[in-house]
Protein backbone atom coordinates (compact mmCIF):
# COMPACT_ATOMS: atom_id res chain seq x y z
CA UNK A 1 0.00 0.00 0.00
CA UNK A 2 1.84 3.27 -1.27
CA UNK A 3 -0.48 5.67 1.31
CA UNK A 4 2.45 7.62 3.30
CA UNK A 5 2.47 10.09 6.51
CA UNK A 6 3.36 12.92 4.00
CA UNK A 7 1.72 12.18 1.15
CA UNK A 8 -1.48 11.67 3.21
CA UNK A 9 -0.94 15.46 5.26
CA UNK A 10 -0.88 17.20 1.33
CA UNK A 11 -3.71 15.50 0.60
CA UNK A 12 -5.19 16.17 3.89
CA UNK A 13 -4.25 19.98 3.28
CA UNK A 14 -6.16 20.27 0.16
CA UNK A 15 -9.33 18.77 1.21
CA UNK A 16 -9.67 20.13 4.94
CA UNK A 17 -10.58 23.67 2.76
CA UNK A 18 -12.67 22.31 0.37
CA UNK A 19 -14.61 20.19 3.10
CA UNK A 20 -14.80 23.38 5.42
CA UNK A 21 -16.35 25.17 2.47
CA UNK A 22 -18.47 22.13 1.50
CA UNK A 23 -20.09 21.75 5.21
CA UNK A 24 -20.62 25.69 5.69
CA UNK A 25 -22.61 25.87 2.26
CA UNK A 26 -24.86 22.90 3.32
CA UNK A 27 -25.39 24.78 6.45
CA UNK A 28 -26.46 27.82 4.50
CA UNK A 29 -28.73 25.25 2.23
CA UNK A 30 -30.55 23.64 5.59
CA UNK A 31 -30.86 26.39 7.83
CA UNK A 32 -31.04 29.69 4.83
CA UNK A 33 -32.37 28.27 1.79
CA UNK A 34 -34.73 24.98 1.96
CA UNK A 35 -38.15 25.91 2.78
CA UNK A 36 -40.11 24.06 5.74
CA UNK A 37 -41.21 20.80 5.01
CA UNK A 38 -45.12 20.66 5.06
CA UNK A 39 -45.64 18.02 7.36
CA UNK A 40 -43.28 17.57 9.75
CA UNK A 41 -42.11 21.93 9.76
CA UNK A 42 -38.34 23.13 10.68
CA UNK A 43 -37.18 19.45 12.37
CA UNK A 44 -37.68 17.76 8.72
CA UNK A 45 -34.31 19.32 8.51
CA UNK A 46 -32.16 17.03 10.31
CA UNK A 47 -32.83 14.65 7.76
CA UNK A 48 -29.95 15.97 5.80
CA UNK A 49 -27.61 15.26 8.10
CA UNK A 50 -29.33 11.86 8.98
CA UNK A 51 -29.23 10.64 5.54
CA UNK A 52 -25.46 12.11 4.84
CA UNK A 53 -24.15 10.20 8.33
CA UNK A 54 -25.67 6.82 7.27
CA UNK A 55 -24.49 6.87 3.85
CA UNK A 56 -20.85 7.76 5.49
CA UNK A 57 -21.58 4.65 7.46
CA UNK A 58 -22.37 2.14 4.69
CA UNK A 59 -19.07 3.35 3.26
CA UNK A 60 -17.19 2.60 6.56
CA UNK A 61 -18.63 -0.89 6.13
CA UNK A 62 -17.32 -1.45 2.57
CA UNK A 63 -14.30 0.06 3.23
CA UNK A 64 -13.96 -2.40 6.27
CA UNK A 65 -14.69 -5.25 4.02
CA UNK A 66 -12.22 -4.69 1.02
CA UNK A 67 -9.24 -3.67 3.71
CA UNK A 68 -10.36 -6.36 5.77
CA UNK A 69 -10.01 -9.14 2.74
CA UNK A 70 -6.57 -7.30 1.63
CA UNK A 71 -5.19 -7.65 4.93
CA UNK A 72 -6.03 -11.47 4.80
CA UNK A 73 -4.10 -11.94 1.41
CA UNK A 74 -1.31 -9.38 1.53
CA UNK A 75 -0.93 -9.22 5.34
CA UNK A 76 0.05 -5.63 5.10
CA UNK A 77 -0.23 -3.92 8.45
CA UNK A 78 -1.14 -0.69 6.52
CA UNK A 79 -5.13 -2.70 5.82
CA UNK A 80 -5.16 -3.61 9.24
CA UNK A 81 -4.64 0.12 10.58
CA UNK A 82 -7.63 1.50 7.67
CA UNK A 83 -10.30 -1.18 9.10
CA UNK A 84 -9.07 -0.19 12.48
CA UNK A 85 -9.77 3.54 11.02
CA UNK A 86 -13.21 2.31 9.37
CA UNK A 87 -14.41 0.85 12.33
CA UNK A 88 -13.83 3.92 14.56
CA UNK A 89 -15.30 6.15 12.46
CA UNK A 90 -18.29 4.18 10.86
CA UNK A 91 -19.40 3.82 14.55
CA UNK A 92 -19.13 7.71 14.98
CA UNK A 93 -21.28 8.54 11.98
CA UNK A 94 -23.75 5.48 13.08
CA UNK A 95 -24.18 7.30 16.15
CA UNK A 96 -24.98 10.15 14.52
CA UNK A 97 -27.89 8.42 12.27
CA UNK A 98 -29.18 7.18 15.27
CA UNK A 99 -29.24 9.82 17.33
CA UNK A 100 -30.15 11.67 14.68
CA UNK A 101 -33.53 9.87 13.80
CA UNK A 102 -34.11 9.48 17.26
CA UNK A 103 -34.49 13.46 17.35
CA UNK A 104 -36.50 13.30 14.65
CA UNK A 105 -38.74 10.32 15.66
CA UNK A 106 -39.42 12.38 19.08
CA UNK A 107 -40.92 15.25 17.02
CA UNK A 108 -42.85 13.09 14.59
CA UNK A 109 -43.69 9.71 16.67
CA UNK A 110 -43.84 11.19 20.22
CA UNK A 111 -41.21 8.84 21.30
CA UNK A 112 -37.32 8.83 21.20
CA UNK A 113 -37.57 4.82 19.92
CA UNK A 114 -39.62 2.39 18.89
CA UNK A 115 -39.98 -1.16 17.35
CA UNK A 116 -40.06 -0.07 13.54
CA UNK A 117 -37.80 -2.27 11.28
CA UNK A 118 -35.66 0.10 9.83
CA UNK A 119 -34.90 1.39 13.31
CA UNK A 120 -34.11 -1.62 14.74
CA UNK A 121 -31.80 -2.43 11.58
CA UNK A 122 -29.97 0.58 12.17
CA UNK A 123 -29.74 -0.29 15.82
CA UNK A 124 -28.25 -3.92 14.47
CA UNK A 125 -25.52 -2.22 12.56
CA UNK A 126 -24.50 0.23 15.53
CA UNK A 127 -24.11 -3.17 17.81
CA UNK A 128 -21.95 -4.66 14.76
CA UNK A 129 -20.05 -1.66 14.73
CA UNK A 130 -19.39 -2.10 18.05
CA UNK A 131 -18.81 -5.52 18.24
CA UNK A 132 -15.57 -4.83 15.99
CA UNK A 133 -14.39 -1.91 18.33
CA UNK A 134 -15.01 -4.27 21.17
CA UNK A 135 -13.12 -7.36 19.49
CA UNK A 136 -9.76 -4.57 19.16
CA UNK A 137 -9.84 -3.45 22.72
CA UNK A 138 -10.28 -6.91 24.81
CA UNK A 139 -9.41 -10.02 21.75
CA UNK A 140 -6.71 -11.99 21.67
CA UNK A 141 -3.53 -9.39 21.95
CA UNK A 142 -1.72 -11.76 19.25
CA UNK A 143 -3.83 -12.20 17.09
CA UNK A 144 -6.01 -9.18 16.79
CA UNK A 145 -5.35 -7.66 13.03
CA UNK A 146 -6.77 -11.40 11.61
CA UNK A 147 -9.31 -11.10 13.94
CA UNK A 148 -10.40 -8.04 12.43
CA UNK A 149 -10.65 -8.74 9.17
CA UNK A 150 -12.56 -11.77 9.86
CA UNK A 151 -14.90 -10.59 11.98
CA UNK A 152 -14.86 -7.44 10.07
CA UNK A 153 -15.76 -9.52 6.82
CA UNK A 154 -18.26 -11.15 8.00
CA UNK A 155 -20.13 -8.16 9.56
CA UNK A 156 -19.75 -6.51 6.46
CA UNK A 157 -21.36 -9.10 4.76
CA UNK A 158 -24.13 -9.03 6.90
CA UNK A 159 -24.86 -5.72 6.89
CA UNK A 160 -26.81 -5.75 3.48
CA UNK A 161 -28.54 -8.49 4.34
CA UNK A 162 -29.83 -6.53 7.96
CA UNK A 163 -30.71 -3.45 5.73
CA UNK A 164 -32.24 -5.56 2.89
CA UNK A 165 -34.69 -7.85 5.36
CA UNK A 166 -36.82 -5.25 5.74
CA UNK A 167 -38.11 -5.59 2.90
CA UNK A 168 -39.47 -8.98 4.19
CA UNK A 169 -41.39 -7.13 6.74
CA UNK A 170 -45.24 -5.95 5.71
CA UNK A 171 -45.05 -2.26 4.70
CA UNK A 172 -47.94 -1.56 7.07
CA UNK A 173 -45.37 -2.12 9.89
CA UNK A 174 -43.12 0.22 8.24
CA UNK A 175 -43.30 3.69 9.92
CA UNK A 176 -39.98 5.27 8.36
CA UNK A 177 -40.50 7.41 5.40
CA UNK A 178 -39.32 6.45 1.88
CA UNK A 179 -38.42 9.84 1.15
CA UNK A 180 -36.93 9.12 -1.99
CA UNK A 181 -38.55 5.54 -2.77
CA UNK A 182 -41.78 7.38 -2.76
CA UNK A 183 -40.55 10.97 -4.58
CA UNK A 184 -41.36 12.67 -1.55
CA UNK A 185 -38.88 15.63 -2.38
CA UNK A 186 -41.33 17.86 -4.45
CA UNK A 187 -39.14 21.07 -3.95
CA UNK A 188 -35.31 21.07 -5.83
CA UNK A 189 -34.09 22.97 -2.96
CA UNK A 190 -34.47 19.36 -1.03
CA UNK A 191 -32.95 17.76 -3.62
CA UNK A 192 -29.37 19.01 -3.94
CA UNK A 193 -29.21 20.41 -0.35
CA UNK A 194 -29.77 16.57 0.26
CA UNK A 195 -26.73 16.00 -2.45
CA UNK A 196 -24.66 18.39 -0.54
CA UNK A 197 -25.22 16.80 2.55
CA UNK A 198 -23.96 13.08 1.28
CA UNK A 199 -21.14 14.67 -0.38
CA UNK A 200 -20.02 16.73 3.03
CA UNK A 201 -20.25 14.15 5.20
CA UNK A 202 -18.72 11.64 2.90
CA UNK A 203 -15.70 13.88 2.41
CA UNK A 204 -15.47 14.68 5.84
CA UNK A 205 -15.50 11.03 6.56
CA UNK A 206 -12.62 10.83 4.16
CA UNK A 207 -10.36 13.28 6.11
CA UNK A 208 -11.16 11.81 9.36
CA UNK A 209 -10.00 8.30 8.01
CA UNK A 210 -6.78 10.14 6.55
CA UNK A 211 -6.37 11.63 9.88
CA UNK A 212 -7.40 7.98 11.71
CA UNK A 213 -5.09 6.07 9.81
CA UNK A 214 -2.18 8.58 9.92
CA UNK A 215 -2.19 8.22 13.52
CA UNK A 216 -2.24 4.35 13.46
CA UNK A 217 1.06 4.42 11.49
CA UNK A 218 2.45 6.60 13.93
CA UNK A 219 1.22 4.43 16.57
CA UNK A 220 2.80 1.15 14.98
CA UNK A 221 6.23 3.13 14.54
CA UNK A 222 5.24 3.09 10.80
CA UNK A 223 6.24 6.89 10.02
CA UNK A 224 8.40 9.27 12.22
CA UNK B 1 -13.54 -36.98 5.21
CA UNK B 2 -11.76 -39.52 7.46
CA UNK B 3 -10.34 -36.28 9.50
CA UNK B 4 -13.46 -35.35 9.54
CA UNK B 5 -14.95 -37.79 11.30
CA UNK B 6 -12.08 -38.76 13.68
CA UNK B 7 -12.34 -35.07 14.76
CA UNK B 8 -16.01 -35.07 15.18
CA UNK B 9 -16.02 -39.00 16.83
CA UNK B 10 -13.38 -36.92 19.32
CA UNK B 11 -15.58 -34.47 20.26
CA UNK B 12 -19.01 -36.27 20.34
CA UNK B 13 -17.09 -38.73 22.52
CA UNK B 14 -15.37 -36.01 24.60
CA UNK B 15 -18.72 -34.74 25.53
CA UNK B 16 -20.25 -38.06 26.03
CA UNK B 17 -17.78 -38.56 28.56
CA UNK B 18 -17.78 -35.46 30.36
CA UNK B 19 -20.97 -34.38 29.43
CA UNK B 20 -20.47 -31.03 30.23
CA UNK B 21 -21.56 -28.63 27.72
CA UNK B 22 -24.78 -30.83 27.40
CA UNK B 23 -26.16 -30.99 31.16
CA UNK B 24 -25.01 -27.49 31.44
CA UNK B 25 -27.16 -26.88 28.22
CA UNK B 26 -30.51 -28.43 29.82
CA UNK B 27 -29.65 -26.95 33.34
CA UNK B 28 -30.41 -23.53 32.04
CA UNK B 29 -33.13 -24.43 29.58
CA UNK B 30 -35.00 -25.36 32.45
CA UNK B 31 -34.06 -22.53 34.34
CA UNK B 32 -33.89 -19.87 31.87
CA UNK B 33 -37.60 -21.32 30.95
CA UNK B 34 -39.06 -21.10 34.11
CA UNK B 35 -37.69 -17.49 34.96
CA UNK B 36 -39.71 -16.19 31.77
CA UNK B 37 -42.62 -18.43 33.61
CA UNK B 38 -42.50 -16.65 36.60
CA UNK B 39 -41.93 -13.49 34.94
CA UNK B 40 -45.08 -14.09 32.49
CA UNK B 41 -47.33 -15.62 35.35
CA UNK B 42 -46.31 -12.21 37.61
CA UNK B 43 -47.89 -10.28 35.01
CA UNK B 44 -50.91 -11.59 34.78
CA UNK B 45 -50.81 -12.35 30.65
CA UNK B 46 -53.71 -14.92 29.12
CA UNK B 47 -52.66 -17.88 27.78
CA UNK B 48 -53.55 -17.18 24.34
CA UNK B 49 -51.55 -13.86 24.62
CA UNK B 50 -48.42 -16.48 25.94
CA UNK B 51 -49.13 -18.86 22.92
CA UNK B 52 -48.47 -16.04 20.58
CA UNK B 53 -45.28 -15.63 22.44
CA UNK B 54 -43.88 -18.63 22.20
CA UNK B 55 -42.14 -18.59 18.95
CA UNK B 56 -40.53 -15.70 19.62
CA UNK B 57 -39.42 -16.87 23.54
CA UNK B 58 -38.15 -20.19 21.97
CA UNK B 59 -35.82 -18.48 20.01
CA UNK B 60 -34.40 -16.09 22.98
CA UNK B 61 -34.10 -18.75 25.41
CA UNK B 62 -32.52 -21.15 22.50
CA UNK B 63 -30.01 -18.31 21.12
CA UNK B 64 -29.21 -17.08 24.82
CA UNK B 65 -28.22 -20.68 26.23
CA UNK B 66 -26.35 -21.93 23.33
CA UNK B 67 -24.41 -18.86 23.07
CA UNK B 68 -23.22 -19.41 27.14
CA UNK B 69 -22.52 -23.23 26.53
CA UNK B 70 -20.85 -22.68 22.82
CA UNK B 71 -18.14 -20.91 24.37
CA UNK B 72 -16.74 -23.91 25.71
CA UNK B 73 -16.28 -25.75 22.13
CA UNK B 74 -12.69 -24.42 21.63
CA UNK B 75 -11.67 -24.80 25.32
CA UNK B 76 -10.02 -28.79 24.96
CA UNK B 77 -8.16 -27.61 21.82
CA UNK B 78 -6.98 -24.19 23.39
CA UNK B 79 -5.74 -26.44 26.62
CA UNK B 80 -2.11 -26.42 26.27
CA UNK B 81 -1.59 -25.65 23.31
CA UNK B 82 -3.30 -28.84 22.06
CA UNK B 83 -4.55 -27.02 18.99
CA UNK B 84 -1.32 -26.39 17.46
CA UNK B 85 -1.21 -30.10 17.28
CA UNK B 86 -4.56 -30.75 16.11
CA UNK B 87 -3.58 -28.30 13.13
CA UNK B 88 -0.36 -30.26 12.48
CA UNK B 89 -2.06 -33.50 11.88
CA UNK B 90 -4.69 -31.75 9.72
CA UNK B 91 -4.39 -31.45 5.56
CA UNK B 92 -6.95 -28.92 5.33
CA UNK B 93 -8.22 -26.74 8.28
CA UNK B 94 -11.35 -26.35 7.29
CA UNK B 95 -11.79 -30.01 8.31
CA UNK B 96 -11.58 -28.83 11.49
CA UNK B 97 -14.05 -25.92 10.82
CA UNK B 98 -16.57 -28.77 9.69
CA UNK B 99 -16.28 -31.28 12.36
CA UNK B 100 -16.36 -28.75 15.14
CA UNK B 101 -20.07 -26.92 13.56
CA UNK B 102 -20.85 -30.44 13.12
CA UNK B 103 -20.32 -31.47 16.71
CA UNK B 104 -21.63 -27.95 18.08
CA UNK B 105 -24.71 -28.33 15.98
CA UNK B 106 -25.73 -31.44 18.00
CA UNK B 107 -25.13 -29.99 21.06
CA UNK B 108 -27.15 -26.59 19.87
CA UNK B 109 -30.07 -29.01 18.62
CA UNK B 110 -30.12 -31.22 21.88
CA UNK B 111 -30.33 -27.20 24.07
CA UNK B 112 -33.07 -26.08 21.52
CA UNK B 113 -35.38 -28.99 21.48
CA UNK B 114 -35.17 -29.09 25.32
CA UNK B 115 -35.67 -25.43 25.67
CA UNK B 116 -38.76 -25.59 23.48
CA UNK B 117 -39.76 -28.82 25.33
CA UNK B 118 -39.26 -26.83 28.56
CA UNK B 119 -41.52 -23.73 27.52
CA UNK B 120 -44.16 -25.63 26.44
CA UNK B 121 -44.71 -27.57 29.63
CA UNK B 122 -44.52 -24.31 31.64
CA UNK B 123 -46.76 -22.19 29.10
CA UNK B 124 -49.22 -24.84 28.63
CA UNK B 125 -48.81 -24.80 24.89
CA UNK B 126 -49.91 -28.10 22.84
CA UNK B 127 -46.87 -30.34 22.61
CA UNK B 128 -47.76 -31.27 18.62
CA UNK B 129 -45.50 -27.94 18.51
CA UNK B 130 -43.03 -30.33 17.63
CA UNK B 131 -44.25 -30.61 14.13
CA UNK B 132 -42.34 -31.61 11.02
CA UNK B 133 -42.19 -27.92 9.39
CA UNK B 134 -41.32 -26.39 12.94
CA UNK B 135 -38.44 -29.37 13.57
CA UNK B 136 -37.05 -28.53 9.92
CA UNK B 137 -37.20 -24.15 10.67
CA UNK B 138 -35.23 -25.04 13.79
CA UNK B 139 -32.71 -27.29 11.91
CA UNK B 140 -32.10 -24.79 9.32
CA UNK B 141 -32.04 -21.86 11.59
CA UNK B 142 -29.44 -24.00 13.90
CA UNK B 143 -26.88 -25.20 11.43
CA UNK B 144 -26.61 -21.34 10.58
CA UNK B 145 -25.95 -20.71 14.31
CA UNK B 146 -23.57 -23.70 14.64
CA UNK B 147 -21.77 -22.41 11.80
CA UNK B 148 -21.34 -18.46 12.57
CA UNK B 149 -20.66 -19.22 16.42
CA UNK B 150 -18.19 -21.87 15.61
CA UNK B 151 -15.90 -18.70 13.54
CA UNK B 152 -16.82 -16.39 16.35
CA UNK B 153 -15.83 -18.43 19.25
CA UNK B 154 -12.80 -18.98 17.44
CA UNK B 155 -11.63 -15.49 17.54
CA UNK B 156 -12.26 -15.07 21.10
CA UNK B 157 -10.92 -18.38 22.83
CA UNK B 158 -7.60 -16.95 23.95
CA UNK B 159 -9.56 -13.59 25.23
CA UNK B 160 -9.12 -12.95 28.68
CA UNK B 161 -12.62 -11.75 28.62
CA UNK B 162 -13.83 -15.01 26.21
CA UNK B 163 -17.09 -15.58 27.81
CA UNK B 164 -18.38 -11.98 27.56
CA UNK B 165 -16.87 -10.95 24.45
CA UNK B 166 -18.34 -14.25 22.51
CA UNK B 167 -21.97 -12.81 23.21
CA UNK B 168 -21.26 -9.05 22.24
CA UNK B 169 -19.52 -10.09 18.91
CA UNK B 170 -22.13 -12.99 18.13
CA UNK B 171 -25.59 -11.62 18.55
CA UNK B 172 -25.72 -8.95 16.54
CA UNK B 173 -24.65 -10.71 13.64
CA UNK B 174 -26.97 -13.29 14.26
CA UNK B 175 -29.83 -10.43 14.29
CA UNK B 176 -30.85 -11.49 10.71
CA UNK B 177 -31.26 -14.75 11.35
CA UNK B 178 -32.83 -14.87 14.27
CA UNK B 179 -35.87 -12.67 12.31
CA UNK B 180 -35.95 -15.25 9.92
CA UNK B 181 -36.29 -17.84 12.62
CA UNK B 182 -39.05 -16.13 14.39
CA UNK B 183 -41.30 -15.06 12.02
CA UNK B 184 -41.05 -18.55 10.19
CA UNK B 185 -42.43 -20.23 13.55
CA UNK B 186 -44.69 -17.71 14.08
CA UNK B 187 -46.34 -18.68 10.44
CA UNK B 188 -45.80 -22.19 11.73
CA UNK B 189 -47.28 -22.23 15.38
CA UNK B 190 -50.36 -19.71 14.59
CA UNK B 191 -50.94 -20.87 11.49
CA UNK B 192 -51.02 -17.00 10.17
CA UNK B 193 -50.84 -15.57 6.36
CA UNK B 194 -48.06 -17.46 4.96
CA UNK B 195 -46.97 -14.09 2.76
CA UNK B 196 -43.03 -13.82 2.65
CA UNK B 197 -42.79 -17.41 3.99
CA UNK B 198 -40.64 -18.25 1.21
CA UNK B 199 -38.94 -15.04 1.19
CA UNK B 200 -38.07 -15.52 4.65
CA UNK B 201 -36.67 -19.00 3.85
CA UNK B 202 -34.87 -18.24 1.34
CA UNK B 203 -33.14 -15.60 3.60
CA UNK B 204 -32.50 -18.37 6.53
CA UNK B 205 -31.03 -20.80 3.81
CA UNK B 206 -28.93 -17.96 1.83
CA UNK B 207 -27.39 -17.34 6.38
CA UNK B 208 -26.68 -21.02 6.41
CA UNK B 209 -24.77 -20.90 2.81
CA UNK B 210 -23.02 -17.59 3.58
CA UNK B 211 -21.86 -17.86 7.22
CA UNK B 212 -20.37 -22.04 6.25
CA UNK B 213 -18.62 -20.01 3.05
CA UNK B 214 -17.05 -17.69 5.53
CA UNK B 215 -16.09 -20.62 8.00
CA UNK B 216 -14.87 -22.55 5.45
CA UNK B 217 -12.83 -19.86 4.07
CA UNK B 218 -11.20 -17.81 6.76
CA UNK B 219 -11.19 -20.31 9.55
CA UNK B 220 -7.74 -20.63 8.96
CA UNK B 221 -6.77 -17.16 9.33
CA UNK B 222 -8.63 -17.11 12.62
CA UNK B 223 -6.24 -20.28 14.12
CA UNK B 224 -2.84 -20.02 12.69
CA UNK B 225 -0.71 -17.20 12.46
Amino acid sequence: MALSHSKLSRFESIIAPVNLALIGALLWLVFMVVPNERVMGPVQRIFYFHVGSAIACYIACAVIFFCGIAYLSTRGIKYDILTQAAAEIGFVFCTITLVTGMIWGHAAWNTWFRWEPRLVTFLVLWLILLALNLLRAFGDSTRIPQHAAILGIVSALTVPIVVFSINLVPQFTQLHPQVIGNRGLKDPSFIYTMCMGMAALALLELQLLSLRFRIGLLEHGLEE
Amino acid sequence: MRSILALLRKDLLNELRHREVLSLLVGLAILVALILAIGINGAFISPEAVRKLYPALIWVVSVLICTISIGKSFEYEAAGQAIDGVLLRLDQVWQLFLAKVISNYAVVAVGHFTAMLMLALFFDVPLTVFSVPMVVVALLVLWGYAALATLISALTVRSSLRSMLLPLLLLPLLFPLLFGAIELSSVIMLGSSPQGVSHWLALVIGLDLLYSVCGLLLFEHAVRD
